[in-house]
């Protein structure tokens, strides 16, 4: 119970916070805006307050950009939380689809409801297991064939990357069929032959480690983010590189100390792409994990809400609010992680 | 012996990705384009068989079958008015985040938020947005006093769903260019501003004189990745109509269908051969994305440091 | 322009080694009068019902067997599956059931598509003849007529609903490839208050036919206090387009996969459907930018809506509003009479041994017995796939929970304990028993889609394309004849 209260505290103090800075921030451009009508006395002073308005005008020219798109973009987010709170009836009988629920009318119930209906947390410790071991392996496989791509010379270097690019251009949809063949024909559908077939369970089905393997192995790499990390490393001037070759830095040395550091905000977004590629995998995991327990949380989610008779309906209702919980991990990585992308880079120091 | 010892560390560093990309990437992607030469291929069978070898039969198939001249199309269309625009909004807003300070981290967790959505939360969204009776993109219109538009629902044609889906397409795309470029302008070196502020340099001029040019790489990357992708549109499709891939009413089926929505279509055929009309299609693909990139590669070559 | 070069070599020659790397066989038509025993040569023959295709042990093995089963289940349909593996593992204590939801039915359908490739295939899984079709591309399911007819294990394959029978068995050979399991067909209701208050009583028991539909038009349709905007909604404008060609006599689809619409009974029934929408006969969802017809008819813009039989709970509307009945499914004339059943099929692989292929039938023996099918229908809202299923008296009692609401004894009547057990209170499955009886008359008449996979026109294709025409049509942006064309065009 003391538990809970301290959570509502914490979540009403940042509330408050988030207001406060809110008022904070209106205050000031309200207090902005009315200087720029305050008449001022001499030349100076009128040069001084025409630049004072231009800077303001910029300032609420670029707070509006932002605000008409975040809003645009936020619509969707808002119909997920808004539908979670609705009773499944309003859903399908509404129209328009209303907006707002009143305070009294949130169904909450929705969000404990929809935990009954699937094996949230079996699915969200599967997710996590095969997001970090696959977001380990993007990251040391990127990191790696990136600072080759960007910053060593080797013969066939822009073939090879070419080639690399060639591989984005055939839709993903193709690679499925022979992936599965592959896994299968490495033993880890708990078919008889081949490399880990020994690593079945008594009665010969699959195991989570088998089943693991096959979840994590193919997405161990990814060329999309060898290319952003490269294009990152990229813009790491060469004085540096150089000055660190005079040093007689090793180049591993060199990738560890500076480069990783410096590329810290691309190799964060990385990490939270990758983590939001295995939340979000369905196909592959429903292929490769023969028992569901070994699945994701997105095969739960889909299973737990989907429709199989002709005519019968989803639970919208439930679906956005095991969604919302779903998502719910994500939002809090992202916003522990969130002050390291934004956090920018002083480089001052590293030149000597 | 300088250079071999650099060559053999090089290929060290690539070790990793190269042996899982060959074993999960290269190898499907051969076996792709190997299918495209097989008649009546049945993968159903264990001992997958097929009639006769073809050079070009499933490419000329595929060239002339009309469902795909119209994939074609409308692929070429998103291509080509999506990416330039969501390019430059995403930028826009990156360069505008990366400006402020009160409420950044708010204004970039919003931004984020399409990229933890529920895809039947944005499906529902949209639908709601392009309603004609009541939808938000109508109720606009309606203050200029124009006559509601049937975007989506029955009576839209091919011009205005394809407005939706593109509105769709570009919003889709935002999140993960704006997250780019704002970890892009992260990683330039405040020093740079330092030294134009102590100089006073116009804002524009540090724009196009700073930011740009060292934003570049990551530009380039968007820009390339952001056409291959494009070129590889369909679940926006699917997102927008459901499997019919049109809106109610609109005729021919599939008038909003994309390439990989064709290859898709064929892939999970059960029919002989068809699995090679879908490889046939997505070798078609892989060289028209292929030579419009060198294009884009052979433009840009001059003005971004790529 | 080197590099290209380099790069295209490099291309051609890795896919010269993958072609190494892949086994070649051309496919012969085999010759019948030389392999009368081969497979494809067999065909079903009433004198001799087991074909002798399939080794069917005398006796079931002593040694543990554990079958894989695929299905779409979730929930209250995946619990009480549950409940029925464990009363079977109990009756066979050395089998085990392994169920394991694979997503939606495209899904299992994709990913059996890949087993087969990989040869990892369950022993058994739920499908849609569409599937089966597809499935017998690979010669993956295997034919049950050894076992149906098998002095040991065989069952009364009569007691099964004829429509059914005959569905399972359009494939090769004639021979029967799965067993049906969960099965829907539709349903009209109707708002009976508004009805009442002109004057019209519709029966429960028997279609209306289109000519009394005509008739209650100058009366239900229009702006008044006791009227609708349209008389009859269609939730499935591929189930309106399919059931009509039946009903006018018109071409569709045949077994060869054949698109037959190009005939003009087709043309006139087209016809006749289009001046409907026009005057307000017949709605589709679309008319309220909607998917289904529930919310417009709970708000009284139309009289009555054909959905499926799954769907009922959505088409009731709230207390006071108004009465709803439920009866069968309009028809054109007693000729030609069609309702559509719909809903997957259980059947066996063919990539399993002879005792994983018993253990699996005995299973499906066991989920499609009379109480088991009867019990499966009152829980899930399917319907019974058995005639003893229907004659039950578990479901019997059910179907008597309608006729005793219409007569006013419900709450005073007792239920047996085993209903009570089974349902908790049988008095809140009042719409649930009106719609099992209305689905029972049309037992006598279910029709079925011929199933079939052609590159890029499978039945599943040819459905999609017969509601996306119908709702063209109903749009008013083309002509009959064009929409009919346009389906012509699209799977040929």
């Amino acid at each position: 119970m003391e538990d809970k209260n301290t959570f509502i505290d914490k979540v009403k103090d940042s509330m408050s916070k988030f207001t406060e800075k809110v008022k904070v921030s209106a205050k000031e451009f309200w207090s902005n805006l009315k200087s720029l009508f305050v008449k001022g006395d001499g030349e100076k002073e009128q040069k001084r307050l025409s630049e004072k308005r231009r800077r303001v005008i910029r300032k609420a020219g670029i707070y509006t950009f932002l605000l008409v798109f975040a809003i645009i973009i936020i619509i969707p987010f808002y119909f997920m939380l808004i539908t979670s709170l609705k009773d499944v009836d309003k859903i399908y009988e509404e129209i328009p689809p209303s907006l707002w629920v009143k305070f009294k009318d949130m169904m909450f119930i929705n969000y404990k409801a929809s935990l009954e209906n699937f094996d949230y947390f079996v699915y969200m410790k599967n997710t996590i297991v095969v997001a970090f071991f696959a977001t380990m392996g993007v990251l040391v496989t990127t990191i790696l064939a990136s600072f080759a791509f960007a910053r060593l010379n080797f013969k066939g270097r822009d073939l090879l990357f070419l080639g690399f690019l060639m591989t984005m251009m055939i839709p993903g949809e193709m690679f499925v069929i022979t992936n599965y063949l592959t896994v299968s024909d490495l033993g880890l559908l708990g078919k008889e032959g081949g490399l880990f077939s020994g690593l079945v369970l008594a009665d010969g089905s699959q195991s989570a480690l088998q089943a693991n393997i096959a979840l994590i192995t193919p997405f161990m790499t990814s060329v999309f983010y060898i290319f952003f990390l490269r294009q990152a490393f990229k813009q790491i001037p060469d004085e540096l590189y150089l000055a660190a070759k005079v040093d007689g830095t090793s180049d591993f040395k060199y990738l560890r100390r500076i480069m990783v550091p410096i590329a810290a905000p691309t190799i964060i977004t990385i990490t939270i792409l990758n983590m939001m590629g295995t939340w979000s995998a369905f196909i592959w995991p429903n292929l490769v994990a023969d028992d569901e327990k070994y699945r994701l949380i997105t095969n739960g989610l889909r299973k737990a809400f989907s429709v199989v008779g002709t005519g019968e309906r989803p639970a919208f209702n439930l679906q956005m609010a095991a969604a919302m919980l779903v998502t719910l991990p994500l939002l809090v990585v992202f916003f522990l992680l969130k002050k390291y992308i934004m956090r920018g880079v002083s480089r001052s120091g590293i030149k000597g | 012996m300088l250079e071999r010892e650099s060559n053999l560390k090089a290929w060290l560093y690539l070790a990793p990705a190269l042996l899982l990309l060959s074993v999960f990437t290269f190898y499907p992607l051969f076996n792709s384009f190997y299918l495209t030469f097989l008649v009546g291929y049945n993968y159903l069978k264990p001992d997958k068989i097929f009639e006769a070898y073809t050079l070009v039969g499933n490419f000329k198939e595929v060239l002339s079958d009309k469902l795909f001249h119209q994939a074609l199309k409308n692929t070429v269309v998103i291509v080509f008015v999506s990416v330039p625009i969501s390019v430059i909004v995403s930028l826009l807003i990156a360069v505008a985040l990366n400006g402020i300070k009160k409420l950044q981290g708010t204004f970039q967790t919003i931004f984020f938020l399409p990229y933890v959505t529920n895809a039947i939360a944005v499906g529902m969204a949209f639908a709601f947005i392009f309603n004609t009776n009541y939808g938000l993109v109508n109720q606009f219109l309606g203050w200029f006093g124009m006559d509601p538009v049937k975007f989506v629902t029955l009576g839209a044609t091919w011009g205005t769903s394809m407005i939706a889906l593109l509105v769709y397409t570009i919003w889709g795309g935002l999140a993960f260019k704006i997250m780019v470029f704002l970890a892009g302008l992260q990683n330039i070196d405040k020093q740079y501003y330092d030294a134009a502020k102590v100089d006073a340099t116009p804002r524009s001029r540090v724009l196009r004189r700073i930011t740009i040019p060292l934003l570049s790489p990551m530009i380039a990357y968007i820009t390339i990745t952001s056409f291959i992708g494009a070129f590889k549109a369909y679940r926006t499709v699917i997102g927008m109509f459901g499997a019919s891939l049109a809106p109610p009413g609109l005729l021919p089926k599939d008038s909003l269908i994309t390439i990989v929505g064709y290859i898709y279509s064929y892939i999970y055929d059960t029919a002989p051969g068809a699995i090679s009309i879908a490889a046939a299609a997505a070798v078609i693909l892989f060289v028209i994305t292929l030579v419009f990139t060198f294009i884009q590669m052979w433009v840009s070559k001059k003005r971004v440091h790529f | 322009m080197k590099k290209l070069l380099s790069l295209t070599l490099l291309l051609v020659s890795v896919v010269v080694l993958a072609g190494c790397a892949t086994k070649t066989a051309p496919e012969e038509e085999i010759d019948c009068e030389l392999y009368p025993n081969a497979i494809q040569c067999k065909v079903a023959d009433p004198d001799n019902p087991q074909p002798g295709i399939v080794e069917v042990l005398d006796t079931l093995p002593a040694e543990d067997i554990t079958i894989d089963f695929w299905h779409v289940y979730g929930q209250e349909k995946e619990a009480l599956l549950l409940d029925y593996i464990t009363e079977f593992e109990a009756l066979y204590p050395n089998i085990t059931v392994n169920a394991t939801s694979q997503g939606g039915y495209d899904d299992l359908r994709n990913k059996t598509i890949l087993a087969m490739s990989a040869g990892t295939t369950p022993t058994m899984l739920v499908a849609y003849p569409d599937h089966i079709a597809g499935y017998l591309e690979g010669d993956a399911v295997i034919p049950l007529d050894d076992f149906i007819y098998d002095d040991v294990w065989g069952i009364d394959i009569t007691d099964f609903i004829d429509s059914y029978i005959e569905e399972n068995r359009q494939y090769q050979g004639g021979f029967m490839y799965s067993v049906p399991y969960s099965k829907s067909t539709e349903m009209m209701v109707f708002n009976k208050t508004i009805f009442e208050a002109n004057g019209i009583t519709i029966p429960m028991d028997a279609p209306l036919s289109f000519t009394d539909l005509e008739g209650f038009m100058s009366t239900m349709v229009g702006t008044g206090a006791d009227q609708c905007e349209y008389l009859i909604n269609y939730d499935s404008s591929a189930n309106l387009f399919i059931n009509s060609v039946r009903q006018w006599d018109g071409g569709y689809t045949n077994s060869a996969g054949e698109i037959l619409v190009d005939d003009e009974n087709t043309v006139a029934m087209l016809t006749y459907l289009k001046s409907k929408f026009e005057n307000k006969m017949i709605a589709l969802p679309l008319a309220w930018d909607q998917q289904y017809g529930s919310t417009n008819f709970k708000a009284g813009d139309s009289c009555m809506t054909v959905g499926s039989t799954a769907g009922i709970s959505y088409n009731i509307p709230d207390v006071g509003t108004f009465e709803i009945g439920i009866a069968p499914v309009p028809q054109w004339d007693e000729d030609h009479m069609s309702a559509v059943q719909q809903g997957p099929n259980v059947g066996i692989m063919e990539n399993s041994t002879p005792a994983e292929q018993l253990a699996a039938w005995l299973f499906i023996k066991y989920i499609t017995g009379t109480e088991q099918t009867a019990k499966w229908s009152m829980l899930t809202g399917y319907l019974p796939v058995r005639i003893s299923g229907y004659e039950s008296v578990a479901y019997q009692e059910f179907l008597s929970i309608a006729g005793m609401d219409a007569a006013g004894t419900l709450d005073d009547y007792v239920f047996s304990q085993d209903l009570q057990d089974l349902l908790g209170n049988p008095a809140d499955y009042v719409y649930e028993s009106m719609t099992a009886n209305a689905a029972a008359v049309q037992v006598d008449y279910y029709e079925y889609d011929f199933a079939f996979s052609m590159v890029h026109a499978s039945s599943s294709d040819a459905r999609l394309q017969a509601g996306i025409i119908t709702e063209a049509v109903y749009g008013g942006t083309v002509t009959v004849q064009e929409a009919l064309q346009s389906m012509l065009d699209d799977l040929s």
